[in-house]
């Protein structure tokens, strides 16, 4: 073995005990030198990699904020861009899809009125259902990482203490707020939705689970528990909570 | 937080809550134990922690929807980290994400590494601006603990293309220590 390989070997794995490489060391100072510095240069970048990452809860709100701006502004960028795709669809095109979607709205709207949002109860509880993590997550979000996921819907949150999880999920074709927040009775998931809505509270029970969808001042809410205690609290507690943006991405 | 239109949904065949799940399934318990060590390290892949997050949890179902396949529970962590590792990659790859520019992202981090402490976070901030075909390997190695032979099988790589990359990114990492680079010329395998 010579120096290129002890050192292209060292490099590439600085704990290695080969006895090749450990008989050229013997016989090389110049490579042994090369050896133990790079033996200390890895012990440093482990500490490196095993350090708090950040967003820890400690980071400051700041520095936060630009990280959690840049994923929105990104998100928003190719979104923006699905949509300006979209547009080029012919005009024809547009008047026929718009006529069947006016006949569609017109035959929804009236199945809606007589049995409002059966599929919303049960998309919600699908979607808490594929989200089994958040029942489980014990960190606290940090406050601006919450503002950030609710301004992506056009939402904000004063207070906010209770909240364990948040992220903003694609639900129904739209990135809504899901969260968690802890009570006193347990915990409740709430999923606030902007563009859905339901003319009157209504309380369903599904795979376990007791829920409640209200009519919010611009769309709806979803409440969600283990347990019917505690639900109206939590409904209350949200909207008095939560205060609807101008600007949002919906 | 996703951050593309989703997949078709990644359904889990049971439908009782995870609290639940982990009495009665110890996998569950042992998959969500390991979660803050798996976002540490999809952290480093992707250098964004919301990505990071975005992966993990994605990851974390796709595992928890293949956790018949763990047969042994002591080789979870790298069965795990392996998922995070294809989850990032799929997502960079195969969905083709848009990615802010590279500066624009070590800006972003750069006072977000800051706040989490000042310990190394030259370092830190260098091993974030390493090359991804550098960065990886050496992520998978040091914090992963993954052998080269098990890189070269993951990144479907030869064995001396990630001795090189390994041994090249540790030398890009020398100059920060006004350590003096080992020559390169004579390093095989893919730059």
């Amino acid at each position: 073995m010579n120096c290129s390989e002890a050192r292209l070997a060292f490099g590439a794995e600085p704990q290695s005990l080969a006895p090749a490489l450990l008989e050229h060391l013997r016989g090389c100072p110049a490579c042994a030198a090369f050896q133990r510095e790079m033996t200390a240069l890895d012990r440093d970048v482990r500490r490196a990699l095993e350090l708090p990452v950040p967003v820890s809860g400690n980071a400051p709100a700041a520095a936060v904020a630009t990280a959690a701006r840049a994923t929105v502004m990104r998100i928003g960028n190719a979104r923006r861009a699905r949509a300006h795709a979209q547009s080029r669809i012919a005009r024809p095109a547009r008047w026929a899809l718009a006529a069947s979607v006016l006949l569609a709205v017109a035959a929804g709207a009236l199945l809606w009125s007589a049995h409002p949002s059966p599929s919303l109860a049960a998309d919600v509880v699908k979607h808490v259902e594929d989200e089994p993590q958040s029942w489980s997550s014990t960190a606290r979000p940090a406050p601006v990482v919450v503002a950030a996921i609710l301004a992506r819907s056009g939402v904000a949150l004063v207070g906010g203490d209770d909240v364990v999880y948040a992220r903003s999920c694609w639900f129904r074709g739209h990135y809504v707020p899901h969260l968690v927040v802890r009570t006193a009775r347990g915990r409740f998931t709430v999923m606030i939705l902007p563009t859905e809505h339901v003319r009157r509270e209504q309380h369903f029970s599904e795979h376990g689970y007791s829920g409640v969808l209200v009519p919010a001042p611009h769309g709806a809410l979803a409440v969600l528990g283990h347990s019917e205690l505690g639900l109206d609290q939590v409904v209350a507690q949200t909207l008095r909570s939560v205060r609807w943006t101008s600007a949002n991405e919906r | 937080m996703r951050n593309i239109p989703p997949d078709p949904p990644v359904s889990l065949t049971v439908s009782m809550p995870l609290e639940r799940q982990q009495a009665e399934d110890p996998t569950a318990g042992l998959i969500e134990s390991l979660r803050p060590e798996l976002v540490r390290f999809a952290y480093w892949l992707s250098r964004d922690r919301a990505l990071a997050e975005d992966v993990v949890q994605e990851a974390l179902l796709r595992a928890w929807r293949a956790r018949e396949a763990l047969r042994d529970r002591s080789a979870a962590r790298a069965w795990l980290l392996r998922i995070v590792r294809r989850e990032h990659a799929r997502l960079y790859e195969r969905k083709r994400l848009e990615t802010t520019n590279l500066q624009d992202a070590i800006a972003a981090e750069d006072g977000a590494l800051a706040a989490c402490g000042s310990e190394l976070l030259d370092l830190k901030l260098a091993i974030l601006k390493l090359p991804e075909e550098y960065r990886i390997p050496l992520v998978m190695q040091v914090l992963g603990g993954f052998s080269c032979q098990e890189i070269a099988q993951e990144l479907e790589l030869s064995s001396t293309a990630v001795l090189s990359r390994l041994f090249r990114a540790r030398n890009k990492l020398r100059t920060l220590y006004g350590l003096t680079p080992a020559p390169e010329d004579s390093v095989e395998g893919s730059p």
